[in-house]
């Protein structure tokens, strides 16, 4: 579950408001808004890697809002993938296992687990440089759910795939929530991915954020509410 | 074309020095015991300077790379600096008081870019001065009475003496050297995402492990230039050497004054012939630093 309560984001020119909603336990919500709307900010205050001026955010029925990314015990997904070049795949998902002192036969265990989940077994030896952008975001998203957290952010991670890997990946995700349960906040600016996987669609337009039914969803047009027109650029 | 020149100019520099030696002269050179002693206290020095510079450099190299003093400026705008503007604004005899203190403030508003201007400061000071600094710094009451210091230690008696000892050639090598490893360091931060030590964050690292086991990795290549350039530095320092830790035979003297003496008592063949032990001790160092960090890589 995910409960986010009247958050206000601020830096430099760029403010966000008030925000609040609820994703339950287990459901995929995707977060839209136009660039600069301040979806990635969102995600990033709930990841704990910007900073908020007020408001409360609970992760699994916890109270994270002050805790450092490292304790709100979260998967986390960026659009660039963002992997590491100097490790091999299993050695990257296996990371966040390793940062918390498993055991070896443990961690190994656990990137089978995910490298059948995924289908990355094949790519385990090797390091990120070459890998395509599809098989990049699965390792992300394998590295992301190695310590099985309870909460997925997906940061517009489908974004820069073709159509034919963006509907693997829609399964893939499908697949990857009704294993592990996971509940998942998926920015996106995407309507066919939100109509495609989410179960509540969040959206910023006109400088707020409510909730839409998937046949709603409509191009978006959303004002830049809240944010200097002229100075808007450092939020997502 | 510019470019040809000046690579042509180097080639011919070290053919010119390279003529004027002949390698029974490096031989002799390689069997006097001053020589002897000063490669081997330059090899240790550098070796030690280089770590010191990596140490030192690469936390704050990261710091000048990815502290944002943007929201520190902001508030002390807000606190101190935009009411003090709104109150001279008031009336000019506030000036007088509040001048100086705003113009002190204004200087320390943007924290990095001043630590990022201090670094550069023994890059452009004359290699002298940096000594002279070293040298006055040291004879300042509080680090002369440190240097009275002596203590045991196994049996053996040990002060605390730094100027005009080993301490202080390895003290004047790093002095000017970490700046360049600092900059090297900071060129290699500033090109790696900080996005890679955000998603570590996520995966369950504090700031430490973050930068140790996922930036630092990353930084490879700027760390082995980093290394590369210290050492090469460190090994051609001289005028902060000569005036800090002195050139006295069997004791502090290293291969750069080692030169400065030999050419000062009118010996050109044998000045000639360490500057020559110095170029290819520092070539060969740059290219096997360079062939490790080009080593294979599996993709």
């Amino acid at each position: 579950m995910i409960r986010v309560s009247d958050l206000i984001i601020r830096s430099g020119d760029f403010s966000l408001e008030n925000v609040s909603f609820e994703v339950p336990g287990g459901a995929h919500a995707a977060l839209m808004g136009r660039t600069g709307s301040g979806k990635t900010s969102i995600l990033e205050t709930i990841a704990g890697l910007r900073s908020l001026a007020s408001g409360r955010i609970e992760l699994a029925g916890r109270d994270v809002t002050h805790l450092r990314p490292a304790d709100r015990n979260i998967g986390y997904v960026p659009q660039d993938a963002a992997l590491f070049s100097t490790m091999t795949v299993a050695r990257q998902v296996g990371f966040a296992l390793e940062v918390r002192g498993a055991r070896q036969t443990a961690i190994d265990a656990r990137v089978a687990e995910l490298a059948a989940l995924l289908g990355i077994g094949h790519l385990l030896a090797r390091r990120p440089r070459g890998l395509s952008g599809g098989e990049a975001q699965r390792v992300s998203l394998g590295r992301a759910l190695a310590h099985a957290p309870p909460v997925l952010l997906l940061d517009e991670p489908l974004s820069a795939l073709d159509d034919q890997t963006r509907q693997e990946m829609f399964s893939l995700l499908r697949r990857v929530r009704e294993k592990t349960g996971v509940t998942v906040l998926h920015v996106t600016h995407n309507a066919e991915e939100a109509r495609a996987l989410a179960d509540i669609v969040l959206q910023i337009a006109d400088g707020e954020l409510r909730v839409v039914n998937r046949g709603e969803l409509t191009p978006l047009g959303g004002s830049r509410a809240f944010i200097d027109p002229t100075r808007a650029g450092d939020a997502g | 074309m510019l470019g040809g020149f000046y690579i042509a100019l180097i080639v011919a520099m070290v053919f010119a020095e390279a003529y004027y030696t002949s390698p029974s002269r490096m031989l002799a050179m390689f069997r006097n015991e001053n020589i002897q002693f000063a490669i081997k206290l330059s090899f240790v020095t550098c070796g030690i300077t280089t770590i010191l510079c990596l140490w030192v450099g690469a936390p704050l190299a990261y710091i000048l790379s990815r502290w944002d003093d943007t929201p520190f400026a902001r508030r002390l705008d807000r606190i101190a600096l935009d009411p003090m503007i709104g109150r001279m604004r008031c009336g000019w005899w506030w000036i007088p008081v509040l001048g100086l203190p705003w113009l002190l403030l204004r200087m320390v508003r943007r924290p990095r870019a001043m630590v990022d201007a201090l670094v550069d400061v023994p890059l452009v000071l004359p290699p002298l001065v940096v000594g002279i600094c070293l040298l006055i710094l040291f004879e300042t009451p509080w680090l002369r009475a440190m240097q009275r210091v002596h203590f045991t230690l196994f049996g053996e008696e040990y002060s605390l003496r730094i100027t005009y000892g080993v301490p202080a050639v390895i003290i004047a090598q790093f002095a000017v050297s970490c700046a360049f490893a600092v900059r090297t360091l900071k060129v290699t931060f500033d090109q790696i995402s900080p996005r890679n030590e955000q998603v570590a964050l996520t995966l369950g690292c504090n700031r430490f492990q973050a930068f140790w086991r996922v930036l630092l990795p990353e930084a490879r290549g700027g760390i082995v230039a980093a290394a590369a350039i210290s050492w090469a530095r460190s090994l051609g320092e001289f005028g902060p050497i000569l005036v800090f830790a002195g050139a006295t035979r069997l004791r502090t003297e290293v291969l750069s004054t080692s030169v400065f003496l030999h050419f000062s008592v009118g010996e050109l063949g044998d000045a000639l012939a360490v500057s020559l032990m110095m170029i290819i001790a520092a070539v060969a160092i740059m290219a096997t630093m360079r062939a490790l960090d080009a080593g294979p890589q599996l993709s």
